[in-house]
């Protein structure tokens, strides 16, 4: 209550005159159409002259988790609520319709309120459905014209056919979306075409009967591919080619995967100037991951801030393949993530590719390998010469690459600062590690030396 | 008079700016009036029903937006958003609802849906009564009316 008192009045009310509810219906539609449905048709009950304002909205957004919290009843009063909704609304302003169901729901009812939304003409498309696995995503989804951004967060099937465009679409953001063949076994290639698409993201998405995946998109700035898989029809893991078009314009491209099942096809040097590559590594497939990692990275010449998973450096390594990658020349920042052990060996071989390397990030969720740094030989320039900054955060207090600091202390003559950050690590090691970093000659006079 | 390249507006109370035409053209409704008939161009546009204070509100606005559209690398997104939110933090009910007037009469889109985002979040979540209470809305339902009303919503209470 105070708190509503305190914006009161710092809104200086004025002479205490209504002047909301006379602004022109047009300003009034656009305020109305930034709140959700619900606050929006809430709207309603403040008077008479409110009665019927809200209906003019043009953007729709759903959220069963905004009603009431009984379940059963729950459910209904929902259903009722967005039929209602439309009902009073009608379709022909929609500009916008949002989703999001935290329950499950009659699949039929769901894909008629979708399919509604789509063919009256809307730009942007957003649904949140995660227990919507039972969903089959109707077909006028595939190729709707009006579609500008397209955002899915559901676990439902999609049936493609082999060539889809979207004209309009901007952003496409789909995740755990199930993508079936609809041609198999006629033809295993799906071609997607979007002439302006700037965003592309797909995350956790299941592609079935699939070998060849064309995304043909000049206008894309933002590629994220991450943690796919692509099955055959006996739900057996498969390989799968990924063709990215005329994509001259890509500046940031990021993939993430388990099983490394692609193999990334790009038909210009894109100037890609940020990249995420992630792979949780497998023991045993060190060289396919190496050598389609490196393929991968031979397409991005022009980086200037790169995010790596370690096992990525280590199947570079153990493939033999870091010697074969291109000079990294612009790279300025470098953030290293680990799900395995990392070794000094195989960062300090990649770094030689890394000549004017400014910042190193390193995030530890394993301990460090405890190899013998002084058979190393010489180090990389960039660390002798350029390196500023480095950070390094550890979840695991065993192994924490005490060896790599002092390697690093004595001899990044132009360090300015190593942060060390350690969680669930007793406050008796911050100590320790102090004390032991303290007697390090340090090649840099001017580095300082952070524990947190 | 204005040198080449540049406008002068003239608010309703007779107050005159002289603006650069970049900033001016942000809104639609000048752009359209300078493009048909040149002589606007040349002379004084006036404003109608926009006084003085608010059109040095609106050119204020327009006036950080129109160089950031120019140059990307001088004002970043960070620094518009954190100037548009300031800017809407500043005002007070009654500027409110004039810029949102004077926003949509002279079709400054940008401006106007950030006044409309800041009214919709006064509403957003809120009780009926709060919200009346913030907006001076009188309650002009009688009793069996609101019961009514409120017994074909039962999501919203």
């Amino acid at each position: 209550m105070e708190a509503i008192n305190q914006a009161l009045s710092n809104l200086n009310l004025g002479n205490g005159e209504d002047r909301i509810s006379h602004l022109p219906e047009s300003v009034l539609t656009h305020i109305l159409s930034h709140l959700t449905t619900k606050d929006a048709m809430l709207t309603s009950i403040l008077s008479r002259n409110w009665r019927m304002k809200w209906i003019c909205i043009y953007n729709l957004h759903f959220d069963d988790g905004m009603l009431y919290a009984n379940e059963v009843t729950n459910k209904q009063i929902f259903i009722n609520f967005v039929e209602k909704v439309f009902h009073f609304c009608g379709t022909s302003r929609l500009q916008s319709f949002s989703l999001t169901c935290s329950q499950k729901y009659d699949p039929f009812l769901i894909s008629e309120w979708i399919s509604t939304a789509l063919t009256c003409g809307i730009q942007r498309f957003c649904l949140i459905y995660r227990n919507g696995d039972d969903l089959v995503l109707p077909n006028c989804f595939l190729g709707c014209e009006t579609l500008e951004e397209a955002k899915l967060i559901i676990p439902c099937i999609l049936k493609v056919s082999p060539v889809t465009s979207f004209k309009n679409l901007k952003i496409l953001y789909v995740t755990k979306v199930r993508v079936e063949n609809a041609s198999y076994p006629q033809c295993s290639e799906l071609t997607f075409t979007f002439p302006v698409l700037e965003e592309f993201s797909m995350i956790s998405i299941t592609w079935r009967n699939v070998k060849v995946i064309i995304l043909e998109a000049p206008r894309l700035s933002s590629c994220r591919i991450a943690w796919c898989q692509y099955k055959n029809m006996n739900d057996q893991l498969d390989n799968c080619e990924i063709k990215i078009l005329k994509a001259c314009g890509l500046t940031n491209f990021n993939w993430a995967s388990n099983y490394f099942l692609e193999n990334f096809v790009m038909d210009m040097v894109p100037s890609v100037s940020k990249a995420g590559l992630d792979h949780i590594y497998g023991i045993d497939d060190f060289w396919k991951v190496g050598i389609g990692a490196a393929k991968i990275m031979k397409q991005l010449s022009t980086v200037r801030h790169m995010e790596l998973s370690i096992d990525i450096v280590e199947a570079m390594e153990l493939a033999g393949v870091t010697e074969s990658l291109p000079l990294f020349s612009q790279i300025k920042y470098l953030k290293l993530e680990s799900r395995s052990s990392g070794s000094t060996k195989a960062l300090m071989s990649f770094l030689r590719k890394i000549p004017n390397l400014r910042y190193l990030k390193i995030y530890s969720y394993f301990p460090w390998k405890n190899d013998d740094y002084e058979m190393l030989g010489t180090l990389p320039p960039c660390i002798m010469i350029c390196l500023e900054k480095v950070y390094f955060t550890y979840h695991f207090g065993n192994s924490i690459g005490f060896h790599l600091m002092k390697l690093l202390l004595q001899n990044a003559h132009a360090l300015e600062l190593m942060s060390i950050c350690a969680l669930e690590i007793p406050s008796s090691w911050k100590t320790e590690i102090k004390l032991m970093l303290r007697i390090v000659p340090r090649a840099s006079k001017n580095a300082v030396i952070e524990v947190e | 008079m204005a040198s080449k390249g540049n406008l002068t507006l003239k608010s309703c109370n007779g107050k005159e700016f002289i603006v650069e035409e970049k900033v001016a053209v942000m809104s639609t409704t000048i752009k359209n009036m300078v493009d048909v008939d040149d002589s606007f161009a040349q002379g004084v546009i006036p404003i109608i029903g926009v006084d003085g204070k608010i059109l040095a509100k609106l050119i204020e606005y327009c006036k950080e937006h129109a160089e950031a559209d120019e140059d990307e690398e001088v004002k970043s997104e960070e620094y518009l958003k954190k100037f548009d939110e300031k800017f809407v933090d500043e005002l007070n009910l009654n500027d409110l609802y004039d810029l949102l007037k004077a926003s949509n009469y002279l079709e400054i889109t940008k401006l106007l849906n950030l006044l409309c985002q800041k009214v919709a979040s006064m509403i957003k979540g809120k009780k009926p009564e709060e919200i009346r209470r913030i907006f001076n809305i009188k309650n002009d339902f009688t009793p069996e009316e609101e019961e009514e009303i409120n017994r074909q919503n039962p999501w919203a209470f």
